[in-house]
């Protein structure tokens, strides 16, 4: 759960406002008034990308107009906008049950437009039905994955983040991978080992003989697993990791015996990847997560895409 | 569901939201989504989205037919005209428009409300879980005071209450925090500031074990407290105490919101106990950690025998700024189970 240090960089702010500016020049380009993301504590990562906003409970949606400035409503109480201003870039909070009914109130009535409804198909339906129901004669048109497609090839500031956050969870890694230990007292000092090197979150799966660690650093997301004996990458990984170049699909890969997780899908294991990410080739420049073998027992690293191959960017010295 | 004319029953489990499937599977899930049909009668069906969702719901066993969620293949009995979802306010659209398709002419209907009352009253296995949690309760505070000192910024405090939640067998915790003097308005995860001698340092941590979730809130001063800080948590636990004592079956909600509030009130400080300054006067426990009631003036919700609610009535004022005090209890005929042995008093940590 999102319980780790949340702060806004100093650096961030300009870089924030760029990724706002460059997503309202998609909405003018597709003729959309606004686009509306929704957000809740267990994934939030096109809305912490957008504004650095951390939903550490319940749920919200990111307003963002064509022009002008984002807004986010939330069930969250009012009191906690002085923090949400203080952590992000936005400065227009509303909270509030009604989340369909405090759109319209920002939208105001500028008559009958077009909403776009980023990743339509997750949203809660009954909200897509307050939300037609709230703005009457508007078309709410779904706009994919507009965002997290924008998140794929991280920024020379993000690869920096990734790098950050690959690095905490390899540390953390090892300090649970030591032999000997019990699960829970496994899981207890990667937890700390993270927390103390400012994640926002992380994710602990153990065994006996098994360790998996996810990061989230600055909303940037690491993964690395592996068995806790001194075994060898299993060949499906290191025939993975020969042909992770710019081109290749997930698919390709999956031949193999191997999954591929984008660093943006990590958040949620990929459950909400859109199906065309399968078919799709790797870009230069993106970061990805390969897997290989059962679960309970997988290998996992983390990876830079490069034109002359995979840098790996979580670091396990022996074992996984 | 009889008595709500359902023919049947979906629970569907969101990411942050997966208590009723919890409670029928008994599984620790970890996909974003999750469901589990149960028909009027006959055996209840799981529907999981992940390989490991399904290796865990066939260990506990308590559900048999497991089958993949996408592309959903449900063998529902014929006649079905009326069903309801829990968790309906949550469901995707991807996965409602599976369930139409499957159910088509079937009413649909939300039957949050409905599971929420069933799971408001815990079983004794619940109960000894519910204990279980408060034990970890405990130890987590008390690693949070340990690990109080001047120069330590507040992330640092919450690592150290991790690693001992996690220690002791967690499987999450929910955790606020807040550090400074009477400026300090609320609670939230927490930031870069470092402690200081004078801070009171404020947390709500809330293991989860086994799956039920147990909450203690506390308040610590860093060195000796202010005169201010002190008539600070003389009100607060003469608040709670007042709480505490109007809980016992047959009482609602806003009975206890109101005993809390009233000793505010009397002494001057009724304003703070409205929304601009706080949220609830305290809440269910259970599978997931606000559960309801809503322990708020005017939920006429009456407590029963069984279940499980926090009294806290946590909030600002201007004596030293926020401050946090709570105690869960099992409610009872007479009164009430404490759950925690802390202390509740106002916490001195030498500096």
């Amino acid at each position: 759960m999102k319980r780790g240090l949340v702060v806004l960089e100093e650096w961030a702010p300009a870089e924030l406002r760029t990724r706002i500016e460059t997503l309202q020049g998609r909405l003018a380009e597709q003729g959309v008034e606004a686009a509306a993301i929704y957000g809740d504590v267990h994934r939030s990562g096109d809305i912490t990308y957008l504004t650095n906003l951390c939903i550490y409970w319940n749920e919200g949606l990111l307003l963002v107009p064509a022009r002008g400035e984002p807004t986010f409503v939330t069930r969250l109480s009012a009191r906690v906008h002085p923090w949400m201003r203080a952590t992000s870039i936005v400065t227009d909070l509303r909270s509030g049950p009604d989340l369909a009914g405090l759109v319209r109130e920002r939208l105001g009535d500028p008559g009958p437009g077009s909403l776009g409804i980023v990743e339509r198909s997750w949203w809660p339906a009954p909200l897509l039905r307050s939300l037609a129901a709230a703005l009457p004669g508007w078309q709410l048109r779904d706009l994919g994955p507009l965002v997290r497609s924008a998140r794929l090839r991280p920024s020379p500031r993000e690869l920096g983040l990734l790098r950050e956050s690959a690095t905490i969870a390899g540390r953390a890694w090892r300090v649970g991978a030591v032999p000997g230990l019990g699960v829970t007292e496994r899981a207890a000092r990667v937890e700390r080992a993270a927390r103390e090197r400012g994640v926002e979150d992380v994710l602990v799966r153990a065994s006996d003989s098994w360790l998996e660690v996810t990061t989230e650093y600055r909303g940037y997301w690491a993964a690395v697993a592996g068995g806790l004996g001194a075994r060898p990458d299993p060949a499906p990984l290191a025939a993975a990791e020969a042909r992770l170049r710019p081109g290749v699909s997930r698919r390709d890969l999956e031949r193999d015996g191997v999954s591929l997780l984008h660093h943006v899908d990590l958040e949620t294991a990929g459950d909400h990847r859109p199906d065309e990410d399968r078919d799709a080739p790797l870009e230069e420049g993106v970061v990805v997560a390969l897997s290989a073998g059962r679960p309970g027992e997988r290998v996992t690293h983390t990876y830079l895409v490069t034109a002359g191959g995979p840098e790996r960017l979580t670091e396990t010295g022996e074992g996984a | 569901m009889a008595a709500h004319s359902l023919d049947g029953l979906f629970l569907y489990a969101a990411g942050w939201r997966r208590e009723y499937v919890r409670y029928v599977t008994g599984a620790r899930l970890g996909a974003s989504f999750a469901l589990v049909f149960l028909p009027l009668s006959g055996d209840p069906v799981a529907l999981v989205a992940s390989e490991e969702d399904r290796r865990a719901v066939e260990e506990t066993g308590w559900v048999t037919d497991v089958r993949p969620l996408r592309p959903l293949r449900l063998d529902l009995p014929r006649g079905l005209r009326r069903v309801g979802v829990a968790h309906l306010e949550l469901m995707p659209e991807a996965i409602l428009a599976q369930i139409e398709e499957a159910l088509p002419g079937v009413e649909l209907t939300s039957a949050t409300s409905l599971v929420d009352a069933v799971q408001r009253v815990k079983s004794p296995w619940e109960l000894e879980q519910v204990r279980r949690a408060a034990r970890v309760c405990e130890a987590g505070w008390e690693a949070f005071v340990r690990a109080l000192a001047p120069g330590v910024p507040e992330y640092a405090v919450v690592a150290a209450v991790e690693h001992e939640l996690k220690r002791l067998g967690a499987e999450d915790n929910f955790m606020l925090i807040a550090s400074g003097g009477r400026e300090v308005m609320g609670m939230t995860p927490p930031g870069e500031r470092r402690l200081q001698v004078g801070d009171l340092v404020r947390t709500e941590l809330t293991p989860q074990v086994n799956g039920y979730w147990c909450q203690i809130c506390r308040t610590a001063v860093l060195g000796e407290p202010d005169p201010a800080q002190r008539r600070s948590s003389e009100l607060f636990l003469e608040a709670l105490e007042a709480g505490l004592a109007a809980v016992r079956a047959g009482v609602t909600a806003d009975e206890v919101a109101r005993a809390e509030n009233d000793v505010f009130r009397r002494h001057g400080y009724g304003e703070y106990c409205t929304s601009r300054y706080t949220r609830v006067r305290g809440h269910g426990h259970g599978l997931h950690p606000d559960e309801t009631p809503s322990i708020v003036e005017g939920d006429r919700t009456v407590l029963e025998e069984g279940s499980v609610v926090i009294v806290h009535p946590n909030t600002y004022t201007p004596l030293a700024g926020y401050h946090v005090l709570g105690d869960p209890v099992v409610v009872t005929a007479g009164g009430f189970e404490p759950l925690l042995a802390t202390e509740r008093k106002l916490f001195q940590v030498a500096p």
